[in-house]
This record gives structure tokens, sequence and C-alpha cells, in this order.
């Protein structure tokens, strides 16, 4: 019995697996069947960890020959267990973390009756045989009437972007993405709470996004007088309302904080008092301090170029030239415009489901997701460009405040300024730029001088200190969600340390140990005792003649006519030829063992890796 | 199949509800004869207008569809031609006369359009679909001038459908029943009795000499399985040659090390070894710490095996399984402490390396007679035989290759 359940699994799984290679209704036993192996494989590799500590701590125990090694075993083994098993000092994952947001517990049923969406549709009861997505079972209801036709869509909570998108994709039809576009519009978090506030229902929450201001809990508790909601929003206000204080070593001259987050975020002297979590929007707004480039004039590279000059070091006519030419390429003021220009252009503006749907219901059979745009497309004017070029070379004026100056000289549109604040948020910190000249001055024959070093690369170490200070505090104000989502492998951690730093040089050695063992195996290999070896010595030896420039040259005089007799010609011969026909003998050898040896064990003629089978 | 065709006309689709008599017939029917096939297929159109036809892609597995679009000459023409004048698009939606996204586009060809010349047919495979879906397809016709045309399009949903069997691996079916059907067929001509020789195996003539020089010098023997899981067919042809080597091992009472680089290969290494030991007469010998995991790292693994090898100096190592860029490193270290080595895998890479350091090395396919060669069973050795068939069709298919290749190309020659 012992040795015929084996036998039995064994037979089962191996014909399932080649079933599953040519029937497919049968893939997902297939996949069961690999399932249920590395269950198998987890459970024996607790077991193997345990019996590499049973035979080394026995090893150890009798003082046998080579304990200390058994030692330095056991005591490896146990450290990198406990730091890879408890993520020891790995941060949490940022795929998986809710920056800048907190939680309060709210449960579905616990939602007030205010946030229970009801849209009468009418649908056939087709519509609700495929199974819902899983974000929105929980919160979804087809009502029916008494015919079977769904005739209201019942949503409990505000909906997510995420949620619709998996409801209208479920079904193709457009009165099916029409009643879903209307549940959308009618289960959408009000407009005064939109990127304030949501509803997660996988987490069972109620979420604020950043500080929960008291104003805007006193809007959200007007909602509802439900007792579970209150208590949500008390418990949202209290935890978003806690105040920390940062101690800033390294504060931007001039650092301002932008109205939006004022009442978050105050800074005194060298203090800086966060009020709730730290978003990443407030966090990209505080490490955006440091002044960017503008497109520079001869007179400014010139005056560039004297102040490296000043520094202590020389600076030859190359050096001149790609400092020029680094600073002359940043970026001009027709790229602005053609950016600008292009962000004007109107585009066509999608139809609704339901524009389509009654579209549909007209009688257009050749429907068209798309309206074409029609109103004109704006381009710059000749005074907004003359303005443009004037801001850009004045380096005291804030291109950000740019297109309030634009919208009264011309027209304006919002994607236009969308754009601009959009370039202006790509264009390199002049710190970037300076680092970057640094870099390209730099060369194995050319170092720069402490000084020239300090000019160069002294603006970014500091905006670099001050963006590690600035993701200090993101990271504190933080209210962790999943401590434990991190990689164990993360940069960084002790057990990334461990394995970088230890294991992957000894791995790395033990390695290198086969470049000299190739060695003395081919001096041996290479004896020419008979006639074989002789062959494999001759063999090798046009190879290795081929492969190096040295056997090239030899018989690089040949003309094209014995082309075929070069070294390196020969060696792709032998390689693609000869090398090739033997291999393939070997593996469709090897191929038809495969089937042999699979099917002697999947008909238990052959047991021998049981144990039995013999004698 | 009368009734079946006439099934498929009045629902308008294919394979419908098919029983398991008429899936039977249609598989003979494909085994015997493809144009009968053919001709069936075409009797099963049952939705098929003059420039777009939208069938199941027959014998797959209910994720694809074949869109074949005939064309009149000028348009064929204006598409084909070297510089077209006019592109086509292939639309697919999930509902008749309502939303259609652009599935392809002709010209360009990356290949996945067939173009028939004669037939003036434009034919594609529309891939990663859904069989609980529904799909309508329309072909719109854009001309020089930007002016956009509904050249054709389905009235009738189509689906996907899954067949039974995989159309794409029938020849590999084919060539693995008559392999496993002759390895069959020996094992039950050597049951009768009947005598089969096998060549010698110098290797496997060697395991008997090396035991019993590791039992004359009071050393034990190094069996290493190679480091790949149970899973992978070296392994297990591996410990097959264990059971016989710890046999040998338990007989001369000398001492076998089986480390492992799996966990699972540990716990199925003692079943072998105990079950050896058992079958040479001498359970009281065998010790479960003869086999032991290592680590599944593969250079922690040879650190560990080239250390023992060193202290320990084994009289006797064995090399059978699965091997990578350790091969030289175990074997080379077995050479210089002078153990008699015994190696054999099926990585081709790797043999070249066991060739020059060991002193037996089972090439390949060797590997797998091993276990049949030891145990000398008629059934074992049968199926040996069976694999010569293989050999001899592998053979005449690449003679048979050689031959068509050269006289189909012997008139451009």
């Amino acid at each position: 019995m012992k040795r015929t359940v084996p036998l039995l699994i064994a037979a089962i799984c191996g014909t399932v697996l080649i079933i599953t290679a040519f029937i497919p209704a049968t893939v997902s036993w297939g996949e069961t069947a690999a399932v249920w192996f590395d269950v198998l494989a987890a459970i024996a590799f607790v077991l193997g960890g345990g019996n590499l500590l049973k035979v080394h701590l026995k090893k150890v125990s009798d003082r046998g020959p080579g304990w200390a090694y058994s030692a330095i075993t056991v005591l490896t083994f146990l450290a990198t267990l406990t730091v890879g098993l408890l993520k020891w000092g790995v941060p949490p994952a940022s795929d998986q973390e809710f920056y800048g947001y907190t939680f309060a517990h709210l449960a579905i049923d616990e939602l007030p009756e205010e946030l229970d969406y009801e849209v009468s549709v009418s649908l056939p009861s087709e519509y609700s045989e495929r199974e819902m997505p899983a974000s929105v079972r929980s919160q979804l209801e087809y009502q029916f009437d008494e015919d079977g036709e769904i005739n209201e869509l019942h949503f409990s909570g505000w909906i997510t972007p995420g949620q619709l998108n998996d409801l209208s994709n479920l079904y193709d039809s457009l009165e099916w993405k029409c009643a879903i576009e209307q549940l959308g519009e009618a289960a959408a978090v009000p407009p005064e709470f939109a990127g304030k506030v949501a509803y997660f229902a996988d987490h069972a929450s109620l979420s604020a996004y950043g500080m929960l201001e008291p104003s805007l809990a006193s809007d959200l508790k007007s909602i509802s007088a439900s007792e579970p909601w209150t208590r949500a929003i008390e418990d949202l206000a209290e935890r978003t309302s806690r105040t920390e204080t940062f101690q800033l070593e390294q504060l931007p001259e001039g650092i301002a904080i932008p109205d939006d987050f004022s009442s978050a975020l105050k800074i005194e002297g060298d203090t800086l008092t966060v009020t709730g979590p730290l978003t990443p929007d407030m966090k990209a707004v505080l490490q955006d301090q440091f002044p960017r480039i503008r497109p520079s004039n001869d007179e400014e590279v010139e005056s560039f170029l004297a102040e490296l000059e000043s520094r202590d070091g020389p600076i030859d006519e190359n050096d001149r030239n790609l400092v020029r030419g680094l600073l002359e390429t940043s970026w001009q003021t027709d790229q602005l415009v053609a950016v600008l220009n292009d962000a004007g252009k109107r585009p066509a503006v999608p139809k609704s489901y339901c524009e389509l749907l009654q579209e549909r219901q007209a009688g257009e059979t050749m429907l068209l997701r798309d309206t074409p745009a029609t109103e004109e497309d704006v381009e710059l004017n000749a005074e907004q460009i003359a303005a443009i070029q004037e801001a850009v070379s004045n380096p005291e004026q804030d291109l950000t405040e740019l297109g309030a100056e634009l919208v009264g000289l011309g027209p304006w549109i919002p994607a236009q300024e969308a754009a601009l604040q959009s370039f202006l948020s790509r264009v390199p910190t002049l710190a970037e730029q300076k680092r970057l000249i640094a870099t390209a001055m730099t060369s194995p024959e050319r170092k720069l001088t402490p000084e020239q070093a300090s000019f160069l690369l002294g603006d970014f170490a500091a905006s670099h200190r001050w963006n590690e200070e600035v993701y200090d505090v993101f990271l504190a104000t933080h209210r962790v969600k999943y401590p434990w989502s991190g990689g164990y492998l993360q940069n960084g951690s002790p057990f990334w340390w461990s394995y970088e730093y230890a294991f992957r040089p000894l791995t790395a050695t033990m390695f290198a140990l086969l470049a000299f063992y190739v060695a003395s195996a081919a001096f041996r290999a290479f004896r020419a005792k008979n006639f074989e070896a002789f062959l494999l010595l001759a063999t090798a030896f046009i190879i290795l003649l081929g492969r190096t420039p040295a056997g090239v040259a030899l018989t690089a005089g040949l003309p094209d006519e014995l082309a075929m007799l070069k070294v390196e010609n020969i060696t792709v011969f032998i390689m693609s030829v000869i090398n090739t026909a033997g291999n393939r003998a070997i593996m469709i050898g090897i191929a038809l063992g495969i089937v042999s040896t699979s099917l002697k064990i999947l008909l238990g003629v052959d047991r021998s890796y049981l144990g039995t089978g013999e004698g | 199949m009368h009734r079946y065709a006439t099934q498929f006309a009045s629902h308008g689709r294919r394979f419908q509800t098919p029983g398991w008599l008429v899936r039977l017939a249609c598989l003979l029917a494909l085994l015997c004869a493809g144009s009968m096939t053919e001709v069936a297929n075409a009797q099963e159109r049952t939705e098929s207008s003059s420039v777009l036809s939208v069938e199941d892609r027959p014998w797959d597995n209910g994720d694809s569809l074949q869109v074949e679009i005939t064309l009149s000459e000028a348009q064929f023409e204006a598409l084909t031609a070297e510089k077209p004048t006019e592109t086509l698009r292939l639309l697919q939606g999930g509902a008749y006369g309502e939303l259609y996204e652009q599935v392809a586009e002709f010209p360009p060809n990356d290949g996945s359009w067939e173009i028939d010349e004669k037939t003036l047919q434009l034919t594609r495979r529309i891939s990663e679909l859904s069989s609980d879906h529904e799909y309508f397809y329309r072909v719109l016709l854009k001309n020089a001038a930007g002016e956009v045309s509904l050249l054709a399009e389905t009235e009738t949903a189509r689906s996907p459908e899954r067949q039974w069997f995989l159309g794409d691996k029938l020849i590999l079916a084919i060539v693995g029943i008559v392999i496993c059907g002759s390895v069959i067929l020996f094992i039950e001509i050597a049951k009768t009795g009947r005598e089969l020789k096998v060549r010698k195996i110098a290797g496997l003539e060697a395991v008997d000499e090396a035991v019993g020089r590791a039992t004359e010098m009071g050393r034990s023997v190094l069996y290493v399985p190679g480091i790949q899981d149970m899973n992978d067919i070296q392994t297990i042809a591996g410990l097959n040659i264990l059971s016989h080597v710890a046999r040998v091992a338990a007989e001369f009472d000398a001492k076998v090390e089986v480390p492992t680089s799996r966990a699972l290969v540990m716990t199925a290494a003692r079943e072998t070894l105990q079950g050896s030991y058992m079958t040479a007469g001498r359970p009281d010998a065998y010790m479960p710490d003869l086999a032991y995991y290592v680590t599944d790292e593969q250079f922690g693994y040879v650190a560990f095996v080239s250390g023992k090898m060193v202290r320990e100096k084994p009289a006797a190592c064995f090399y059978l399984g699965a091997f990578f860029a350790e091969s030289l490193i175990l074997a080379e270290t077995g050479n210089s402490v002078g153990a008699i080595q015994v190696a054999g895998t099926a990585q081709p890479s790797q043999l070249p390396f066991f060739v020059a350091a060991c002193d037996y090395t089972l090439i390949g396919e060797e590997l797998f007679a091993a276990s049949a060669y030891l145990s000398g069973s008629p059934e074992e050795l049968g199926s040996l035989k069976g694999q010569d068939v293989g050999k001899i069709i592998a053979a005449i298919g690449m003679i048979g290759g050689c031959l068509w290749l050269t006289f189909s190309m012997w008139p451009k020659i």
C-alpha cells in the first residue's frame, strides 16, 4: 500500500498532464496538479529546513569534523530566516499603501440610507446572468419587476472610478453602459467632497485624503445623523487633526507654502508643523523649492563660464564648448510656444453612452464615439508670444504666473494653462543642470577640483538633502496600512544587505572557480592518447584559433576563392554543422529516453525510485 | 452528419449541441482525410456574405475567430499594390450596430493577414476572444480621398467555441501514440520471454567496481542526484540508478551519502535508500540521515559538496541527474581527491565537462536507459527496444525531409 498509493498518484497526475496538453477543456486540471506540486514542495521545504538544522546541530553537538562550518551554517540560517520572515527593516510597499489617506471603519451595512443610490433602468433579465465584478459585488443589487426585467440598480456608498470601469465593461451593449453611466452620475462623490473623501468597500472604511478640515467634517455629518456615520467622521477628524512637528536642517531659502495647504502645513523658523498625513501632492510642492533653468543668452553663458573659471582649476577650450553646449540647449522659448499652441487645438469630445444610445434608437447604425470639436483652435497671438519671450528672459519673473498675464493679451484656455504648468514642472532645476555639467566634465583623466565640485555639485547636494528630509517627514506622518507589504529583498533592508554583500560575492567566488577547472579539465581532455583524442585536440585547436584575432590574422591572406579555408570560416562550419548535428542526435535520444522513462513510471513498470522493483 | 449539419443551419452557429459520437466521427474524419473535413466545414458555413465571412477557428481552445474578406478585383489591386491607395479596416463590436473598435488594418501586413490572389481573399485570425462573449464585425474601406465606406458587416453574433481537441498538436499526438505504442508493444513482447540484446554501457558496468573500491578503502560513496526537483525526469532517472547503487552498497556494507538540493528529492531519496537496503536484506544498516538536504542555491550546494569531498575524500562519486554550471566544479573536485567518478545527464551542454573530468559518462539517453539496464528485467529492457522505433521514425523523417527539400529545390538549383 505504501508503494501503491504514490504509484497511483504519479500515474494519475502524469496522465492528466499529458491529456491537458491536447484537450483544452482539461487545462485547469493540469494547473490544479501544478498547484498541488507547489503545495507539496512548500511543505517539503519546511521539512528540508528542519533536516538542515537537525544534521548541523547534531554535528555541532558531536564536535564532528568540520563542526565549525555547521555552526556557521546554523547561525546564518537562523539569522536569514529571522530577518526574511519578519521583513525586518523593510518599508511597506508603495503600491500597496494609501499614502495621504486616513481610514475609519465603516462597514457597508453601516452606511447611512442617504448614501443608498437607486437608478431606474429597463434592462432585460439577461443582464443579470454574468457574475458581477468582485469590486462591486458587495455594493450593487439588481431590482427586478414582475416580468423579470431589471428595473432598478441599487448601489450602497459612493462609487469609485475603478468600480465604474469594471461595471461598464461587464457587457458591451449601449443600454447597459448607459445604465451604468447613470449609476455613476448618481453615486458619484458629491463635488464638494471629491478628491477629499472616499469610501472603500473592500476595506470597509471611509477615508479622508490629507487633513479633514472642520468645515468639511461638519458638511459630511450633515449628510446623515446615523451613529456609525457620525462616529466614522469624528474618528477621521480626530486622526487627521493630529499635529506633528519636525526640525528641519536644510530649509531652502524663501520656501513658500501654497494657500491650498496652509491649514495643514506651517513653517516657523526651521520647524515644520504638519497636521494630518503629508499627502503626495504636499510632498511634491514642498520638494519643488529650487529654481528651474531658463534659456540662457550669450551673456549668461559667459558669466557662468567666468564663475567656473574663478574656481581653482583649469578650464580648457573643450570644457568651454561643453558647458556652452549644455547651457544653450536646455530649452527654448519656441518649444514652449509650440507646446502651448499644441494644447490650444480643441480635441474631439467623446459622447456619453446615453447620447450614443439615443442616436442608436433614432436609427443611426454608424455610431461614432467622438464628436468633432466645434470650437475653433486657439493659437498664441504675437502679443502673447512677445510676452512669453520677455518673461522667459527676465530672471525675476515667476513663469508659473505667466498664464495670468497671457489671458489678458488674447485667447487662453484651461488646456493651455495645464500645458504651461506641465511644461515648467518637467524643466530641470538649476542644480540638476550644474550636476549634468559636472558629470560631463568628469572623466577618468579629468577630475574636478574641490572648488569646482563645490560650485557645480553644491546646489544639487542641498536639494537632495532637502528631498530626503521631506521624504522622511512624508513617511513619518503616513498612517501605515500594511506594515508587511514590502518585498523582503527591498534595497537597504538587512536581508538585502546580507544578500548583496555576503551571498552574491560568495556565489560569484564559487562560479569563478570554473575558469580554473575548465583549464585543468581541458589539459587532461586534450592529451592525444589515441586517434579520437587527437581529433578532439585538433578540433579544439581550430575553434580556439578561430575565436582569437591571431587565428583570424593567420589565414587573412587567403584569396576569396579559398575563403572557406579561413580559420574563422572553418570554425563556423564546425560549430554550425558538425557540432549541431551531434547535439541534435543527443537531443533526439534524450527526448525518446524521456518518453520511455515517463511511460514506465506511468505504467508502474519502473518503481526503483520508490525503492522497489529490483531484486 | 446530416442531422448535425441541419442543426447548425437552423441555429446559425457551428457545433451547437454536438454529441460524443459526432465528435468522434469528426476526429476520425480529420485523421483520415483533411480534405473531407474541409468539405464538411464548407457545408457548415451558415453565415457567409459575398465579402465577409466570420467562422470559428476549428480545433482550437475557443479563443479565436477566422475572418475572411472577399474583395472585388479593383479593391484587391488597390489594397495590395506596391503603393496602396486604399485602406481596409476591420472593426469588432459587442452588440450589433453599436460601438465598434478597430482590431486590424490592411495594409500594412505584418504577417497576420493571409492573401489569396486567386480568390481575392484576405484572411485573418482574431485572437484573445472569450467564448462567452458575442462578437460582430464590420469592414470599412477608406479610399484615397479619405472617405470611409462600409464594405460589409455581420448581422449575426459570432462566438468562438472550444473544441475538445487541439488540432495544432495532432502530429505530436500521432507521433507520441506511435512511440508509446511501440514501447508498450516491446514490453509485452519481452514479457513473453523473448531474449532482447542490449549493448554494454561501460559506465553502468563500473558501478559495482566503484562501490567495491569504496568498501575496500573504507571510504564513503557520494551520490549527487542533480540540482533539480522531483518534477524533472532527470532527477527521477538519477534516483532510479540510486536504488541500484544503494543496493550494491548495502550488500558490500559501504556507506552511501546523498546530499540533495531540493527537500522533495531528499524525501524521495530516503524512500529509495530504504527500499534498496531492504531489498539487499540489510534494513538494519539503513539510516534516514544518509540522504539530507543542503540548500536550493546552486553554488551554495556546490560549495557544500565540494567541501565535503575535499574533507572526507569519498572513494566513488556518482553525478546522475540534471546539472548546470556546477558540473565541472563537482567533477574536477572529485577528480582531485582521486575518486572514481560516474556521471550522467541529459543536459547536452554539460556532457563535455563530465566526459573530460569523469571516468565514465552516461550520455543523454543512457541516463534514462540505466535503470532498465541495471535491473535487467525483461519489461524494462523492452522499453529500450521501443525507443529504437522512435529513432527509426526520426531517421526516416530526417532522410525523407532532406530528400524532399533537395528535390523540391532541384529545378531552382
